[in-house]
Order: structure tokens, then C-alpha cells, then sequence
């Protein structure tokens, strides 16, 4: 404390004005500021209300004496030097107060010399002891250990700190009391001794057991102290337990080893950028992935240099959005290794984000080649199938068997069916039938559920309401989840028809064996019949009777002749065993042979038979024998059918493709409703009461041969007027 | 004299001049082209005793004719053969519901047709 400072109050408490007033004028002087106090009360109650540096108390005093004041003082811890005035010199009553606390005295008269250099050293001892009180309260406080001790290591002293976790005994050796040998590195405490004993500082961490055997890491400093002018006289140490932030430390040491194993671990590339983009740290398989090694990294890999350059400005995008955006988001990129070869991969990334927050990123590069692979694979059998399921010929139909709403369907079932795939998608499996067949048919299907569906033939109703027979066979599957059922429809109106054409077959020549049969036994029957009145009664008949017999059995035999002949050409060109001799033939010679032959059935009847061929006539290509029977069969029809006296017209002709060849009678017609017959098989026009002969095979011998020589036949008839037969065939191609 | 008169109805002349030359040893035989020339026969009175009808005839068949007949109170109670060259039972079935007699499938024995034709008259 400054001696001459203006705020450095001292107290006089004296009885006597005089002494008062001097040691207030001392005090002045020497700059410090007096406060006077007229009796030991008045100084009880200045002390009470104000705060003092110092104070000079005359001992004996009225009232209350100063040995009151000092023992009030002392009593009651006031921090200031008190210096007793005596007046009579009584050496009892000083040495009582120096014993009480008192710092010193003085003796009236009060000499200012004194009174100067006792203040002084009041004051310097006061300040001092203020430090000391101050030191020893940190010393004590602190929750550092500190310990000292001699030279030698003995404890002179330790405080609270060091007596919590060591049995610190004041006259113990440090190094026996700190170290516990068990638990030390090597050469720990030879090192420790080796820096005492040269003087230097020595600091450490070592390993220590507590008072309570527990296991503790403690920070030393140690130092030797020098006291007294005497250096290297005491050793001064600090100790801290430091085993918590050891312990925290090695944790996070731990962690950060077990995360960069971990993250060598992994198969998948992880890496950290810094804000500029340059990897700061790679995994394992980020190395061994891209090719790279630690070298690389630390001479400053940047990150886009593995993504190809179309890429990059999505990228950039991308990792700015992360910026402000969620913290993890996916980017599909092609990737590139050190030699050049890309991949595929998924990169995940994230800003790294914390205190030191560098602006970089971290993320994972995830290879999907694999992956994209088996997309691919799946994506093509998928498409492989569709194409299948599409391509395939029947239509199929797939319905959710719970609601047997349509599902799916192929191109075949769309135009089979006709309708579009947004109507098909509201229909239910029953509308694709009618309303009569509806039940039978989605009963069908719910069997087919059960798996015992077998197949099932009825018919389906188009978008057009065009009924159409069908075969259906189905199956049951369950897909994602839900069931299904899936019908194959196979349009079998062809089947059927055959079908129907095949019995109509079998019913057509049951009918012509009989018919046949029938034609057979009326000739037989006439021949049996007059063969056997011929020889039964050859004696009895006369010979007239005899010839007419005769001439009959004759011709019912050449009826049957013919009638066998027909049937047999009918047959062989029904089933196709025909053979034809097709040539280069000119149709004019042929016809008019025919007409030539039959020229003297025509006189017979007194028919003019005419035949007229137009120039120019082509050539056909035909069996001669074949269209000579045609000629006949026509012509001898209208010759047949035409009544004595008539006219029968044979007239040959070419178009620009065809043979025209034509025959007109002026006969009595064909009723209009067997003209749609006379090609049948049997079939003859009836008249009445008159009888034709004729096998009833001419006609459809006719059609048969034109259509097998790419040619047609119609025939036109007016009741009582005429009917034409018109034959058109292909003329021979010239070259 | 003989006592009998057949009448034959065919389309076919010669089944006609065959069955007239061998029945009509035993009896007297009228023959007629179709239907219609049959029906006037019948309708001219001339006797008739037994009718042998062939089915199949262009213009009115023998069914057709054989239904007229047995549908006719005057001429119903004449016995009616039918004729016919086809041999489905279905025929024959039909035939002989519309009343008539006998039914006989060409070809068949002039001999025995004779007989059948007597022994019905007999019963008759």
C-alpha cells in the first residue's frame, strides 16, 4: 500500500486534545488522513461505520480504555495494524497488547520520526500478510494438488486437493507417496528423480492409484523452488487427475479408429471433400476402387474428376441444393476409375456440417452395375414375355378372380373381341358373353380358381354383338398378390363349320349311295323282270313280243351302262382321283364332233340342232375328253328337255380371257325354283306326266369339270321361252 | 274272264308293259302314267280291285296319290301296294300308315308279287 495515499485513513484515538491534534498534524504531513476518536466509545462506533488503514490507540483513556478497543478489534477480525500510544511507559500493559494483537507502540510524547517508520512497516506487513492470507486461500481452494516439500522430497507441506486422493502425510517422501510402482511406464520415476536432482522442471502424465485403490491418470509439473537465497532448497509440485479427459480422449481416439475401420470395412467407396471440391479422405475401397492411393490424395485429387462431363454441371447443381436442402439425396452418374473404365453407381452425399464446417462434402459411391444389369435382364424378359403373351394367336384374357374385373389382354383378345383397351379395362368377364350364357360362363371361371376349370365350349358376344363359337381352356395364378384367372379363347367357327361340313358330307353321300341304289334297281329291276319272262315263257311268246322284251332289257343296260359310268366320274372327281389330260386343244373341233354325234338323236326328234363358232377362236387348255363330255351333257340336256320341232343353238365364242361356249333350247324352261338345284346330284326337273330318262348326274358332272378347269357355268331360263347354259373357260395364255 | 282288275301306277313304261305282261296272266291289268291319269281311271269307274302304286313319280308322288285315295270314302277300301325302288324303312313305315296294304322293294320276284297281290284279294 502506497505510503502517501491520499485515501489511507488512520484512526487516533486519544483522550488528550493535545495528542490529538499533534499526531493529526503528524499524519497529515507525512500524507495520510487522520480521523480523530476522543475516547474509546467514539472509536468503537468510527470503526463500526467506517473503514480505517490503521489505528494509534492510547491505552488508557476514560470510559473504555484502549485495551477494550484492541480486544473489540481483535475480536471481531478488523484487518488493520493497531499501534498502542502509552503515555506512562507501563511495559505490563504494552506487553499485554502486543500479546492481544497489537503491531507495535509508541510513547508519549508521540515522536513523528517514529510514528513515520512504524506506520510504514504497519503498512508493508499489513499488505503482506493480505498476500499471504490470499496465496494460502488459492493454495487451499484449488482443486489442483499442490505439495511441497524439502530438498530431499519430504512433504513439508500439501493441501486439500492432494490429501483427497493421496495419503499425504507431511514428513513423507513424494516419490514414495505419488508413484505407485506397479502402475508406472518404465523408468518413469528414475526420470522424475533425475530432473529433481539437476534442478530442472519436470511435467508428466503417469498412472497412479487413488486412496481408493481406484486407477487414475494424473498431470504433474514439478519444480525446484528456490527460498531464501537458497536454490534447489524446496521442490514444488502441481498434480491434477486427469483421468476423466483421458478417458474422453481416448474415447474419441477409439472412435474415430473404429469409424475409419468401419469405414474401411466397407465395400462401397466413402470420401470427404473439402469446400473446394478436393478429396480429404477415402476409405479403403475408395482407393482400391478408382486406383488411387494416399499419395494421390495428398498431391489433391478432385472429386469431379470421376464423373464423366456431361455430367458435371448436374452434379454442381446437385451438391448446391444439398447446401441449403435435406441432408442425404441420391444421384445416378457414371463414374470413372483411374485407367478410364465407368461404372454406373449411386452417389449418396451429404454437406458435412458442424463447428469447423469446412463446406465440403462426405458421401458413398454405391457400384450398380450389377444391379443396372439385372434390370436390364428383367426389363428384356419382360418385354421377351409381353411379346410372347402378345404375339400369341388366341386371345387370352386375365381377370382378377375376386371381382372378375379384366385385368390384362393380348392383341389377339383385343381384336377378337373388339373393343379398346380403356373399355376393356371396365368390363367384367361375364359381358363378354351373352346375357343366356353369362351364368354358365363365369361359373366356369370361378371353378377355375379351384384349379378343376378343364375347358368349355359356348359362344362369346363382341363389342359388335357379333356372336362367335368358342373353345376355352383356363388356368388360375396368383401375381403381386392378388389372383387371377386367365382364359384362352380360340375362335373355332371354322371347326364348326368343318365339323358341320363333314356330317353334311356324310349325310350327302349316305344320300347319294341311296339315291344311287335307287337309280340302280329301276333298271335292274326292268332287266331281271324280262329276262326271266324271256326265259320262262321263250315258247309262249310270240316274236314281236320277244324283240320289243329285248330292245327294252337293252336299253334299261345301257342306262345302267351310262348311270354306272356317271356315278363312277362323279366319285373319282369327288375325291379328287380324276386325272385329267389337259392339252392345248381347240375347243371348235371338239364341240362340233359332239354336235356331229349327236346329230341323229336331234333328227330323231326332229330338233334343228345349230352350231355356230365365231372367229376368232383361241385355244383352251383342257382334257379333251373331259370337255367333250361337258358339250354332251349340255347339249343332250337340251336336246332331252326341247319338244319335237324345236331348236337347240350350240354357239362358240371368245372374250378377251375366256372360252364363251353356249347353249340355248327353245324347250319349255326351267321352273324358277329348281334352277338353284339342277347342279345337284339326282336332281331332275319334274314334269308332269311326262317321264325323262337320265341318270340325274349330267349337271353336276358339268360344274365339276368347268370348276376343275378354272371356269364357270350359269344358266339362265324363261318358263315356255328358252333356257341357256353358258360355259366360260380361261383361253390358253400365249406367251 | 279273270276275275280281278289291277291298276298300275308307274312312271316308268317299261315297269309298266313288265309288270302288266306278267300280271296280267292272272289278271286284268290297267296301267297309268302318273297320278292324275290314275285318279281318272278311278273316276271314269272303271272296276279296280287292287292298286300297285310306285312312290316315286315326277308331279304328284305315290304317297301324295295313296293319301287322296285312302282319304276318299269311294275308293278307300281298295288295297293299295306300294312300289318303290328305295328301301329305307322310314318309307315303308309311312306307306303303310297312310293305309296301304303291302309295301314291295324293287327289285323283287314277279312270281311271288303275283301271289302276295292274290293272296290279298283273298283276304279281301
Amino acid at each position: 500500500m502506497p505510503q502517501s495515499d491520499d485515501h489511507t485513513t488512520v484512526l487516533i484515538a486519544d483522550d488528550s486534545e493535545l495528542v490529538r491534534k499533534t499526531v493529526s498534524r503528524i499524519m497529515s504531513r507525512l500524507g495520510y488522513h487522520p480521523v480523530t476518536a476522543s475516547g474509546g466509545i467514539e472509536a468503537v462506533s468510527l470503526l463500526q461505520s467506517s473503514s480505517f488503514d490503521a489505528l494509534l490507540l492510547d491505552i488508557s483513556m476514560p470510559e473504555k480504555g484502549g485495551i477494550d478497543v484492541l480486544r473489540f478489534v481483535m475480536e471481531n477480525g478488523y484487518a488493520l495494524p493497531v499501534i498502542m500510544i502509552s503515555g506512562s511507559g507501563d511495559i505490563g500493559q504494552v506487553v499485554q497488547c502486543l500479546k492481544m494483537g497489537a503491531y507495535d507502540y509508541l510513547t508519549k510524547p508521540v515522536d513523528a520520526h517514529r510514528l513515520q517508520i512504524v506506520l510504514k512497516n504497519a503498512f508493508s506487513e499489513s499488505a503482506l500478510r493480505r498476500k499471504v492470507r490470499l496465496l494460502s486461500a488459492a493454495v487451499d481452494q484449488s482443486p489442483v494438488a499442490v505439495v511441497i516439500t524439502d530438498n530431499r522430497g519430504y512433504i513439508e507441506y500439501a493441501n486439500p486437493s492432494f490429501t483427497a486422493f493421496r495419503n499425504a502425510l507431511t514428513g513423507c517422501r513424494l516419490q514414495e507417496n505419488i508413484f505407485d510402482d506397479d502402475a508406472q511406464p518404465e523408468n518413469l520415476s528414475v526420470k522424475f528423480r533425475n530432473a529433481i536432482v539437476s534442478g530442472k522442471v519436470w511435467q508428466g502424465d503417469y498412472c497412479n492409484h487413488k486412496r481408493n485403490g481406484e486407477l487414475s491418470w494424473e498431470h504433474a509439473i514439478i519444480s525446484p523452488v528456490a527460498s531464501q537465497g537458497e536454490s534447489g532448497s524446496h521442490i514444488l509440485a502441481f498434480m491434477q487427475d486427469i483421468t476423466e479427459s483421458r478417458k474422453n480422449q481416448e474415447a474419441l481416439l477409439k472412435s474415430n479408429r473404429r469409424f475409419r475401420e468401419l469405414a474401411d470395412l466397407l465395400p462401397q467407396p466413402v470420401f470427404e471433400t473439402d469446400g473446394k471440391g478436393f478429396i480429404t479422405y477415402s476409405n479403403r475401397a475408395g482407393f482400391s476402387t478408382f486406383g488411387y492411393s494416399r499419395k494421390d490424395m495428398k498431391r489433391g485429387i478432385h472429386a469431379l474428376q470421376f464423373f464423366a462431363p456431361e455430367d458435371k454441371s448436374r452434379l454442381m447443381h446437385g451438391l448446391r441444393m444439398k447446401k441449403t436442402a435435406g441432408p442425404l439425396g441420391t444421384h445416378e452418374f457414371t463414374v470413372f476409375r483411374r485407367d478410364g473404365a465407368g461404372f454406373p453407381a449411386l452417389v449418396y452425399t451429404a454437406p458435412i456440417t458442424g463447428r469447423k464446417g469446412s463446406g465440403g462434402f462426405r458421401g458413398i459411391v454405391v457400384d450398380i452395375t450389377e444391379l443396372k444389369e439385372s434390370e436390364r435382364m428383367l426389363r428384356e424378359n419382360r418385354k421377351k414375355y409381353l411379346d410372347l403373351f402378345q404375339a400369341i394367336p388366341d386371345a387370352i384374357i386375365v381377370a382378377d378372380a375376386e371381382s372378375g374385373v379384366l385385368v390384362e389382354w393380348n392383341r389377339q383378345g383385343q381384336f377378337f373381341f373388339g373393343y379398346t383397351p380403356e373399355e376393356f379395362s371396365r368390363l367384367h368377364i361375364g359381358d363378354l358373353y351373352p346375357e343366356q350364357l353369362r351364368e354358365e360362363a363365369v361359373a366356369y371361371f370361378k371353378k377355375a380358381c379351384t384349379g378343376q376349370a378343364g375347358t368349355l365350349e359356348t359362344q362369346i358376344v363382341t363389342r359388335q354383338g357379333i356372336r362367335i363359337d368358342v373353345h376355352i381352356s383356363s388356368a388360375a395364378f396368383t401375381t403381386e398378390n392378388f389372383r387371377c384367372f386367365v382364359g384362352i379363347f380360340r375362335d373355332i367357327t371354322q371347326q364348326k363349320r368343318s365339323d358341320r361340313l363333314v356330317s353334311e358330307n356324310i349325310r350327302m353321300k349316305n344320300d347319294f349311295i341311296s339315291t344311287v341304289s335307287h337309280e340302280l334297281r329301276t333298271p335292274l329291276f326292268s332287266i331281271l323282270g324280262f329276262t326271266g319272262t324271256l326265259l320262262r315263257e321263250q315258247d309262249e311268246l310270240d316274236r314281236e313280243t320277244r324283240m320289243e322284251f329285248i330292245s327294252i332289257i337293252h336299253d334299261e343296260s345301257k342306262r345302267l351302262s351310262a348311270l354306272i359310268e356317271d356315278v363312277l366320274m362323279i366319285s373319282r372327281i369327288d375325291s379328287g382321283r380324276v386325272s385329267y389330260k389337259k392339252s392345248e386343244l381347240d375347243p371348235s373341233i371338239t364341240v362340233s364332233d359332239v354336235c356331229r354325234s349327236l346329230k341323229i338323236r336331234a333328227d330323231e326328234k326332229n330338233i334343228d340342232l345349230r352350231l355356230r363358232v365365231c372367229a376368232p377362236m383361241e385355244h383352251i387348255f383342257a382334257d379333251q375328253d373331259s370337255l367333250k363330255q361337258v358339250a354332251i351333257n349340255i347339249i343332250g340336256n337340251a336336246l332331252k328337255f326341247t319338244h319335237s320341232g324345236g331348236v337347240v343353238q350350240v354357239r362358240l365364242s371368245c372374250d378377251a380371257q375366256s372360252l364363251l361356249f353356249s347353249v340355248e333350247d327353245n324347250g319349255p324352261g326351267i321352273p324358277a325354283e329348281d334352277i338353284e338345284k339342277i347342279f345337284e346330284k339326282f336332281f331332275r326337273v319334274e314334269r308332269s306326266g311326262e317321264a325323262v330318262d337320265g341318270t340325274g348326274l349330267g349337271l353336276s358332272i358339268v360344274k365339276e369339270i368347268v370348276a376343275d378347269h378354272d371356269g364357270t357355268v350359269e344358266v339362265k331360263s324363261i318358263p315356255n321361252q328358252s333356257t341357256v347354259f353358258l360355259v366360260r373357260l380361261p383361253l390358253l395364255m400365249k406367251p | 274272264m279273270k276275275p280281278h282288275t289291277l291298276l298300275i301306277v308307274d312312271d316308268s313304261s317299261n315297269i309298266r308293259r313288265l309288270l302288266a305282261h306278267n300280271l296280267g296272266r292272272k289278271f286284268t291289268v290297267l296301267t297309268a302314267e302318273n297320278a292324275v291319269e290314275a285318279l281318272d281311271i278311278l273316276a271314269r269307274g272303271e272296276k279296280t280291285d287292287l292298286l300297285v302304286v310306285d312312290i316315286s313319280m315326277p308331279g304328284m308322288d305315290g304317297f301324295s296319290l295313296t293319301a287322296l285315295i285312302k282319304g276318299n270314302p269311294e275308293y278307300k277300301d281298295i288295297p293299295l301296294v306300294m312300289l318303290t325302288a328305295k328301301d329305307g324303312s322310314e318309307d315303308r313305315e309311312k306307306g303303310l300308315q297312310l293305309g296301304a296294304a303291302d309295301y314291295i322293294t324293287k327289285p323283287f320276284s314277279l312270281d311271288e308279287f303275283a301271289e302276295r297281290i292274290e293272296a290279298l284279294l283273298k283276304r279281301h
